[in-house]
């Protein structure tokens, strides 16, 4: 069953700051402008589940699996869209918010692409 | 509306930073929320000891934005909003065990960010 699926409607102007230590902030459309300028912002939809070790999360076409996760990320993802991708394989999440995941090429991430979590 | 109180807010056993003084005056007169839920207890707490008025960030911006907010309150875990409103000039009160961290660590001092925060480490100044 899919945790969450939606697609991304805007890139943050700040968002590339992260991107570029492989660092994928998510945050739903609904957050305040200051948050959605360091995201990639995403049109908020439900959440079924939870993200767990080895879940699959399918973004812009790249396929990542997540390896670790913090003991906030869940909470922080459904109570306000906001999610923390760090693309480093981690096999223990550095921070409470982090979902680190293992990937084989680096998502290029545009506005229209879409996120599928299952 | 000029008798707003001062609290001083220390780090958790497991925190980092601070300690802040939050001082609300007329300008700076909301204790933004920026946490999943409402308000949580740790701004009620800061708005209840200063006279200064919770608000929740995630739903609205407060009139006067970032100059209208004597500190954020929020539950990032690590990344992200732990920057942004130092970054904004805010005083930043995490209520989750975080260091500075991420691409905008530089802005997070321990002048402007404490972390660790239960309602606990609230205390009159």
């Amino acid at each position: 069953m899919s945790i969450y699926s939606s697609n991304i409607v805007k890139l943050g102007e700040q968002s590339e700051l992260f991107l570029a230590e492989g660092i994928v902030v998510f945050f739903g459309d609904n957050a305040p402008e200051e948050l959605q300028d360091v995201a990639v912002v995403h049109e908020l939809k439900p959440v079924n589940g939870d993200i767990v070790v080895g879940t699959t999360i399918e973004l812009s076409g790249e396929i990542l699996k997540v390896t670790s996760i913090g003991e906030v990320a869940n909470e922080n993802f459904k109570n306000l869209g906001h999610l923390v991708l760090k693309l480093d394989s981690a096999q223990e999440a550095a921070l409470p918010g982090d979902v680190s995941c293992s990937y084989s090429k680096i998502p290029d991430i545009v506005v229209g692409d879409t996120i599928n979590i299952y | 509306m000029s008798d707003y109180k001062k609290v001083k807010v220390e780090a958790g056993p497991s925190g980092w930073g601070g300690p802040l003084e939050i001082s609300p005056n007329a300008e700076k007169k909301y204790i933004v929320c920026i946490t999943g839920g409402g308000i949580h207890p740790v701004a009620q707490k800061i708005a209840d000891m200063t006279g200064a008025e919770a608000f929740d960030g995630f739903k609205s911006s407060p009139e006067g934005s970032f100059k209208a907010m004597a500190c954020a309150v929020i539950d990032c875990g690590g990344t992200a909003r732990i920057g942004v409103y130092p970054m904004k000039g805010v005083p930043t009160v995490d209520i989750h065990d975080t260091t500075p961290a991420g691409p905008l660590a530089q802005f997070i001092k321990e002048e402007n960010f404490v972390s660790g925060v239960s309602e606990d480490q609230i205390t009159e100044a």
